[in-house]
């Protein structure tokens, strides 16, 4: 840190003693063409250098210029750029809407780039489609709004981030993108930013543009910029809305109570008679035993073997005691509130935004909630002419509730209220049907072991009753800070110094209760953690921009480091003798605690050259190495580099009569970046892990082989496209790329014997291939009617191209060369035996020599005949490739509507033929498990008179619903992102209370999803996967935006 | 003038670079392995790591070290029945040993992993630091002990027994740390290398002579009972008598107040070898008392999955026998015996410690092998000093020959009951399992029947290991 003082006050010394050149002053009005008043905070420069000004409130302007300036270029958001040239010293301007975006720009890698002079791939995402999206993770907001972005929502807790994959899935390991923001790696969580701070998103998807981030590119980089305050401006907003939460994906169809005892009645029977009983004994014991079977728990006021009678019929005379609906009573219509206040404005010198906001945001399970309180400020001011600072700080406090809403814990509410058999009441009920209460007169919550009964399902859990109970919640306080100085040394010679810092520090609190449930035994149980990061990047970057005649280069060298500290610290204890009391001290016998420290360290050299000739040709080579710490001295330092040239077409002379075409233009990239998400910070070192204590001794495990030639994964990776902007209103995008993931990191198989069952290396590699189409269109443009249609279409395929064994099974999913990473390889189903109703599956049929036995080749392998046939038992049932959870095709669909002051968004997202295997809905098919519900699709089952079916019979067979193409489905869907209604008062009525623009809205999210089957979510996993999990919440909100 | 803002900055980056060991980073939970075997205390160290490791919770709650092997080996035979599918349902089943199947790999991965560690301790103790020569052989014999008794588990479940098998193959022997695959070899090859490791840590113990430091570190009565175990399934009789003889010294049968007291506390009971557990130590509900114990809210005590005692066993044991007393039998007709065994409730709850070697399993290798031995009468006195103290009152011991055999193998499942010993000894025995006429559950145990020497008894080899390792083709895979 010495080092950096010394260099700003070096740096400012020689700064003063800049000489000033000889200057003239020229003034003028710059103009919207569409209604003729002045435009504040126009940007005004002098082309070719950095001198330049901005209109003020009036749309007035004055600046100094050297005496040989030739130039200005008026630019401004949403408006095309205009260059005039000075002819004496007024010049005014007039500046036309750029519907199609043909000057915008965009950020970029350490900087800002023309998007019509990129070289590489990247999409930018408006903050105006940002906007319309309620979400407490802006992750989330990126469902369908950019090609070559796959967003899964996963949880939909609140507060719980996406995943993201750009262009596809580029390793077998971590696949996240890098996020940065405000220009440097984030070390925060992305659920501390309030949507209302970003400014824009950036999507840096090719080597080209993703270069300068080295050994951390390969994912692909999300550029989040925060907003500023615009130059001319003076504005105060505020936002509101309310809303209320209910769940988007409905439950499975689902059977009765009567329709459920009988069908556990069949299934005792059928055990019983496959047992050996007659058909008579068995109906009379499953009569017999199936209320004992089911825990005790009969719901009907009729004697326990009268329930379901010896016919199989449930009885006709009884009267249901209980009707609990488990998930009526769990799930809950959370509310939604969302505040923001901000502050923002400029002047020459000096522009600044200030934010605060405020999020509660309930979720649809009793005790689910995030809320987040943040602030931001982001100031820059032109200190001298030679020097520009700017200091962005923000701040973030949050806290997440969340009951466990995945897996397979009995307390996770999505799986528990879907699972358990509609006979089993929420509440207590005793024999008689008699609704407990306590002395308060409150329902009394059923555990499943009152009264002699033993549920069959959950024993001794009620979720319903440990969530109130039971905390799991935590803490997050993030602190951000973007600063920099930027000197002027000479014209088109800039030296500028950066820092950022992330503060994040969490603090959980998990406690489970003391009257029920997993802690009873324990009196109750807390863990309280804490994990504290800090990191911090500084960099120091020349740059040097010059135009001669009509040559351009834009020229950048730099160099960065990086550090990172992570502390974490937990402890537990048990034994709370309070309800209520849950933090540690109130607590008896400590259980155990731990803690460790992490430390990461870049360091990286970084240069850029950007050329273009008559702004019509250009060419960029962007290059850094990276020398990591995660990785052994010898092999720490690597190069990582990309190259891109682009061609505007349409500023060929012989284009000019072509007056249709906008803009048309070719680009093309390749280069090689670098992944080190290898999953350790340590990865090379041969390593003994501590903690393995035998009661009071100390004990050490072996916990990795030493891997000293241990290196980041490479990506090499090719990008063309082609984008053509027409008749003022169309344009499209199309682009093309092949990307290369070698030196995957893998975990390569050994033998288990030698103690280790694999060892990680360099050695796998995976092809993403595909195309990304981005339509935009201005279907409608009237005054009084507006129609914005954007579309974006993505299609990839995924190949693994080496991995080191002929083949490895990975779950459901097998990899082998030559396929998917996600290609399905499970047992194929054959139906069911008409016969007996048995489950069957196919094999491949193996040779057999003379004596019958089977015949295996010089490795060992089986020798198959290549026929098929079908078993009935499910342990000889070969798995087969059936298909891959990847989709063919998926894409976003944005509507943007304007009529008169009305506004309609509507925006669709969609996945087009992949596959997808329905855990849930497995679950929900068993054999015969007392007391776990079933689908309604199990009355189909077999039976001698429902011979032709795909159900197997239900007779207690766990293995006859096991895993298969059964349970596969075709993942389509699409899905209704978000509608969002708003109307805009007209000025006329407003300017007199002092209203700048006054918005009124209503908003919808998650409003409905199509799939294959009510229940299924086919967006929920990346791999086809949907398991128990929270669903997507669906938010109907009403909302205002004033300006002031 | 320029010029000099151009060196300034480019100088200005250069000095900003870092110095070298900015990129140096090194863990503050792991040490590195070269430094772990520098002395004779990193040594133990080791040790100690692995004895946790035998009884923590991996993957699943089924899968919580050696005694889960023990459980699900137990749930083979007909002496529990399980009146849920839950956790343990297919070996209950006896249709959980497919390749691919996670009780065959984790299992397999369990004894491996210990085995990488204790080579590790064995190739390098020689060479550590301490000024103690007894301290580094007592370690060197731990080591063995550890090593023999993986292999020798290993080699009884992914094979049938020695005998008669002796020429099938065995499992890979690994005698220090490679990355390299292992061959299987025959089962006699791994029986030579079991007896070889149990006779030099015998000798290593008894040259060192130090005092067992913690319940849960081998001696040499351990390495003595692992021995006469080892013997037993090779069926030398008199190596069994006389080890198990020689293993039991210094320890008394449990009186049966010891026996009623839980088997929670290798404090309160007479264990020779144990794994103690406390409270942070302890893996809850992937845990032996969880899926074992009434007493506790575990998996079976909250009747996820109830483990009963077998009908047809409680019918042949004396009534005066304190083990059948602390069975709960009222509700017998619905076919729920409560046995209360292992009890920890109100005691050591999920803190309970794991029993694994006492001194009456060795009475009942040393009265098995000299029965079989046809020394009778010996074997008539040890049974009868068993019994005399489970039974209220003093008990007759009068069979001869087979008769008798059958009485101490009887004797065996009723005193080992649920310790992991049956599934065991129905290979050892190559009998059968007869699960009808008891209180075995036709829905839940599926398979009521199971001839001897089937294959489901034995696991196949994982399908990783084979996958992995290029000695072992398909063509080596147990049918």
């Amino acid at each position: 840190m010495k080092k950096f003082a010394l260099l700003l006050i070096g740096i400012a010394i020689f700064g003063v003693l800049m000489v000033e050149a000889q200057v003239k002053s020229i003034s003028g009005i710059v103009t919207s063409s569409e209604d003729g008043t002045g435009i504040p905070g126009v940007s005004v420069i002098v082309k070719g250098t950095t001198i330049g000004t901005v209109t003020n409130i009036d749309g007035y302007y004055q600046i100094n210029v050297p005496e040989d300036a030739e130039m200005l270029v008026f630019s401004f958001v949403g408006m095309k750029t205009q260059e005039l040239p000075i002819e004496g010293s007024v010049v005014d301007a007039t500046l036309n809407p750029d519907v199609i975006g043909v000057d915008e720009v965009m950020v970029v890698a350490y900087g800002t780039a023309k998007k019509e002079s990129f070289t590489g791939s990247a999409s930018t995402v408006k903050s105006e489609n940002l906007e319309k999206i309620q979400t407490s993770s802006i992750t989330k907001a990126l469902q369908g709004m950019s090609a070559g972005v796959t967003v899964t929502s996963g949880s939909g807790q609140p507060g719980a981030n996406a995943t993201i994959r750009i262009r596809g899935i580029s390793t077998f390991g971590d696949a996240d993108p890098l996020i940065v923001v405000d220009g440097f790696p984030f070390d925060g969580n992305i659920n501390s930013i309030t949507t209302e701070d970003i400014e824009s998103m950036t999507i840096l998807k090719d080597a080209s543009a993703t270069a300068l981030y080295g050994s951390r590119a390969a994912n692909g980089v999300i550029m989040i910029t925060t907003k500023k305050g615009r130059q001319g401006t003076s504005n105060f907003e505020v936002k509101a809305s309310y809303g209320f939460n209910s769940r988007a994906i409905e439950e499975y169809d689902r059977v009765n109570v009567p329709q459920y005892y009988e069908l556990q009645w069949e299934g005792i029977r059928n055990a019983l008679m496959a047992a050996g009983s007659s058909a008579s004994e068995a109906a009379a014991a499953a009569s017999e035993q199936l209320i004992p079977t089911l825990g005790g728990y009969n719901a009907y006021n009729v004697p326990n073997n009268q329930v379901v009678g010896t016919n199989g019929n449930i009885t006709s005379t009884g009267q249901l005691l209980w009707t609990d609906d488990w998930q009526e009573e769990a799930f809950v219509n959370g509310n939604r509130q969302e505040v923001t206040l901000n502050a923002s404005g400029g002047t020459e010198k000096l522009d600044y935004f200030l934010s605060g906001s405020v999020l509660d945001d309930e979720g649809i399970i009793k005790a689910s909630e995030f809320r987040r309180y943040s602030v931001r400020a982001n100031v820059n001011s032109q200190l001298k002419d030679w020097v520009k600072v700017g200091l962005n700080l923000s701040g973030s406090l949050s806290r997440q509730n969340f009951p466990a809403s995945s897996g397979s814990s009995y307390v996770n509410s999505f799986m528990f209220t879907r699972n358990i058999a509609p006979i089993y009441p929420v509440y207590l009920y005793d024999l008689d049907g008699v609704l407990q209460t306590d002395a308060e007169g409150n329902k009394i919550y059923d555990y499943g072991n009152e009264f002699g009964r033993s549920r069959a399902y959950g024993s001794s859990i009620n979720p319903l009753g440990t969530i109130e109970l039971d905390t799991r919640a935590y803490g997050r306080d993030i602190f951000t800070m973007r600063t920099y100085a930027d000197f002027r040394i000479m014209d088109g010679l800039n030296f500028k110094v950066s820092m950022s810092a992330d503060y994040n520090n969490y603090s959980g609190l998990t406690h489970q209760n003391q009257k029920y449930g997993d802690a009873v035994n324990f009196q109750g149980r807390s863990t309280r953690s804490t994990g504290r990061t800090f990191s911090y990047t500084a960099n120091e970057l020349l740059t040097y921009d010059k135009s001669f005649g009509d040559h351009h280069v834009n020229v950048l060298a730099g160099h960065e480091n990086y550090k990172y500290k992570y502390n974490w610290l937990t402890a537990t204890r048990t034994g709370f003798p309070f309800p209520g009391l849950v933090e540690l001290d109130a607590a008896a016998s400590a259980e155990g605690s731990g803690s460790y420290e992490h430390n990461y360290r870049i360091e990286s050299y970084l240069a850029k050259v950007d050329y273009d000739y008559k702004d019509r040709y250009y060419a960029s080579f962007n290059f850094r190495t990276d020398g990591n710490s995660r990785f052994a001295e010898d092999v720490r330092w690597g190069q990582f580099w990309g190259a891109g040239v682009s061609w505007r077409i349409s500023e060929e002379s012989f284009m000019n009569d072509v007056a249709w075409i906008n803009s048309l233009r070719l680009k093309a990239s390749y280069g090689e970046q670098g992944s080190d998400r290898i999953g350790s910070y340590y990865a090379y070192q041969g390593l003994y892990e501590t903690g393995w204590n035998n009661i009071d001794y100390p004990g050490l495990l072996a916990s990795r082989l030493a891997t000293p030639n241990l290196t980041w994964e490479a990506l090499k990776s090719t990008n063309i496209g082609a984008e053509i902007k027409f008749l003022d209103r169309f344009s499209v995008n199309f682009e093309y790329y092949i990307r290369n993931n070698e030196d995957l990191l893998f975990e390569k198989p050994l033998a288990p014997s030698t103690g280790f069952t694999s060892i990680d290396e360099n050695i796998a590699e995976l092809q993403n291939k595909g195309f990304e189409v981005e339509i935009g269109a201005f279907l409608v443009n009237r005054n009084d009617f507006k129609w914005n249609l954007d579309l974006n279409l993505s299609h990839n395929t995924n190949e693994i191209k080496s991995i080191p064994q002929d083949f490895i099974i990975s779950g459901s999913k097998r990899w082998e060369v030559g396929k998917s990473i996600y290609d399905f390889w499970i047992q194929d189903y054959a139906g069911v035996n008409p016969q007996n109703g048995k489950s069957q599956w196919y094999y491949d049929v193996q040779e057999v020599d003379g004596n019958g036995d089977p015949v295996f080749d010089d490795n060992g392998d089986p020798v198959l005949t290549g026929e098929r046939d079908v078993t009935e038992v499910y342990s000889d049932a070969d798995r087969y490739y059936v298909g891959s959870a990847i989709p063919d095709l998926t894409g976003g669909v944005i509507n943007n509507f304007e009529f008169f002051n009305f506004d309609l968004s509507i925006m669709m997202n969609f996945g087009i033929d992949g596959k997808v295997l329905d855990g849930s809905y497995q679950g929900l098919m068993h054999g015969g498990t007392y007391g776990t519900h079933w689908h309604a699709d199990i009355l189909d089952r077999w039976t001698p008179e429902n011979a032709n079916t795909d159900v197997p019979i239900i007779d207690g067979d766990q293995d006859a619903n096991s895993r298969s193409t059964r349970f596969l489905v075709d993942g389509d869907y699409l899905n209704f992102r978000s509608v969002n209604l708003g109307y805009t008062f007209p000025t006329t009525l407003i300017e007199r209370i002092n209203v700048q623009s006054l918005r009124l809205y209503v908003a919808a999210d998650n409003v409905m999803l199509f799939s294959k089957r009510k229940g299924l979510d086919p967006q929920q996993s990346l791999s086809g996967t949907p398991g128990n999990q929270y669903s997507p919440i669906r938010t109907i909100a009403f909302g205002l935006n004033v300006k002031f | 003038m320029k010029r000099i803002y151009y060196i300034i900055a480019i100088v200005s980056v250069m000095l900003s670079a870092c110095s070298k060991d900015y990129l140096e980073t090194s863990p503050t939970n792991q040490i590195s392995d070269q430094d772990v075997f520098q002395t004779a205390d990193g040594a133990q160290t080791v040790l100690d790591g692995i004895i946790r490791y035998m009884r923590e919770y991996n993957s699943q709650h089924d899968d919580f070290g050696v005694k889960a092997v023990d459980l699900a080996q137990d749930l083979m035979g007909e002496d529990i029945a399980v009146e849920r599918f839950h956790w343990f349902g297919y070996d209950y089943r006896i249709d959980n040993r497919n390749a691919t199947y996670r009780r065959v790999n984790k299992t397999w991965e369990l004894y491996y992993k210990m085995i990488y560690g204790v080579n590790g301790v064995i190739n390098n103790i020689d060479d550590a630091t301490s000024d103690n020569e007894a301290y580094k052989n007592n370690l060197k014999a731990q080591a063995l002990t550890l090593r023999a008794f993986s292999y020798f588990r290993l080699i009884q479940m992914y094979q049938f027994t020695y005998k008669g098998h002796e020429s099938a193959p065995g499992v890979p022997l690994y005698l220090e740390g490679t990355v390299e695959g292992k061959p299987r070899g025959t089962v006699s090859d791994v029986y030579t290398q079991v007896v070889a490791d149990l006779d030099e840590a015998i000798s290593l113990f008894q040259s060192s002579d130090l005092p067992q430091r913690h319940i849960a570190d081998p001696t040499l009565n351990i390495a003595q009972g692992i021995r006469a175990r080892v013997a037993l399934v090779m069926n030398d009789w008199s190596t069994a008598a006389s080890m198990a003889q020689a293993a039991r010294q210094g320890y008394d049968i449990m009186t049966p107040d010891e026996y009623a007291a839980g088997f929670d506390s290798y404090a309160q009971q007479n264990w020779m070898w144990g794994l103690e557990i406390n409270d942070e130590q302890s893996t809850i509900y992937a845990s032996w008392f969880s899926h074992m114990d009434w007493t506790i809210g575990g998996y079976c005590g909250l009747g996820y999955s109830p483990k009963s005692y077998s009908l047809a066993l409680y019918n042949e044991m004396d009534d005066s026998d304190i083990r059948k007393q602390l069975i709960d039998a009222t509700d017998a007709a619905s076919g729920r015996l409560i046995p209360y065994k292992f009890a920890s409730g109100g005691d050591k709850e999920f803190a309970a410690d794991y029993v694994m070697m006492r001194p009456e399993e060795m009475l009942l290798i040393e009265a098995e092998a000299r029965a079989r031995d046809g020394q009778d009468s010996q074997a008539q006195t040890l049974l009868k000093e068993l019994r005399d103290s489970r039974y209220s009152s003093p008990a007759t011991v009068d069979q001869t020959g087979t008769d008798l055999i059958n009485e101490i193998l009887l004797e065996r499942r009723i005193e080992l009951w649920g310790e992991g010993f049956r599934g065991l000894d129905i290979k050892r025995l190559k009998i059968g399992v007869d699960r009808t006429n008891s209180n075995h559950d036709p829905v839940v145990a599926v398979n009521m029947t199971m001839p001897a020497e089937s294959k489901y008894f034995i696991y196949q080899i994982p399908q990783d290991e084979i996958d992995a390792n290029d000695n072992i083709g398909e063509g080596d895979q147990n049918d």
